[in-house]
């Protein structure tokens, strides 16, 4: 009689431990998809923030003319320099705006990073503002 | 004394198993809390974003497609921040009046010269709050939430000011 439960219990344990078994991979690759889930949300939340931003530079850089200071004097919380502006967005992503060209045609390369690599990057061109207007 | 060691060795084995039954159970209700919560998450996040994107990309889209110098201005009226856009259709000149009350952002469509009664505009989409402000030159600044966009007149300067 004993014996026969004791079998039982043994079988029982044998079955739950497969069942564990099959479980246990089951639940490693729903974690990772978890994972990766989480990952591109975020990384989706960013190339949102850094389009919308970056958007927002290109319009003031070509309203300004090309000219940085102006651009830096419009948007908030940027540290520039005659060529270049630099810009926290968020927690995690900054923006630099570099100014290239001399001509009537400015070029503005727009770059958005977030953790030292680039997830955006934009092209802004603006007709230099003529002396006495925009 | 023999029947009492098959005994004990016996109810090891049942806590044995509820023990690992249990463990079993907790894991499983581990990953579904795990995934409940990454997609809440997942889907806040995408919900904010769509929510505050979508309501300046109407506001810039209504702006830029009567684009024209002097077309679309800014007002303050009754207290609330509205974007006025001025079309002409022959002899008539009419205005669209494009603010927020009530938790909407709201249009309001009237004949130039008629007094706006904002309160009868037509609902758009949700929104918290929009403030509009004038730039100078030839743009307008939006911002809605934490948002903002940068409205600027592709034709030539935005001009008279109402």
């Amino acid at each position: 009689m004993n014996t026969r439960g004791g079998s039982k219990t043994g079988l029982f344990l044998i079955e739950l431990v497969i069942v564990i078994l099959f479980f246990s991979v089951s639940a490693t690759i729903c974690m990772r998809i978890f994972a990766f889930s989480y990952t591109a949300a975020n990384h989706s939340r960013d190339l949102s923030d850094a389009t919308a931003a970056a958007a927002a530079t290109a319009e003031c850089f070509k309203a300004c003319g090309g000219d940085i200071i102006k651009t830096a004097e419009i948007l908030d919380g940027c540290e520039y320099t005659d060529d270049s502006l630099t810009r926290q967005i968020g927690e995690n992503l900054t923006l630099t705006l570099t100014r290239a060209g001399d001509g009537k045609l400015i070029r503005g390369k727009i770059t958005v990073t977030a953790d030292g690599g680039e997830i955006y990057s934009l092209d802004a061109y603006a007709i230099a503002a003529s002396e006495g207007g925009q | 004394m023999l029947r009492n060691k098959r005994s004990i060795l016996s109810g090891i084995d049942v806590v044995a198993a509820l023990t690992l039954f249990c463990v079993f159970a907790v894991s499983v209700l581990f990953v579904l809390a795990s995934g409940a919560g990454v997609y809440r998450s997942t889907a806040s996040l995408l919900d904010q974003r769509y929510t505050s994107r979508i309501q300046l990309a109407y506001v810039a889209a209504k702006a830029r497609d009567s684009d024209g110098i002097g077309s679309v201005t800014t007002a303050t009226i009754d207290g609330l921040s509205a974007l006025i856009i001025r079309e002409e259709y022959g002899n008539a000149v009419t205005l669209t009046y494009v603010y927020c009350l009530d938790g909407y952002i709201r249009e309001l469509y009237a004949d130039e010269g008629v007094a706006a009664d904002l309160s009868l505009g037509e609902k758009i989409i949700e929104c918290d709050s929009l403030v509009f402000t004038d730039m100078g030159g030839s743009m307008i600044k939006a911002v809605c939430g934490e948002d903002e966009i940068f409205i600027t007149s592709r034709c030539g300067e935005i001009g008279d000011k109402r």
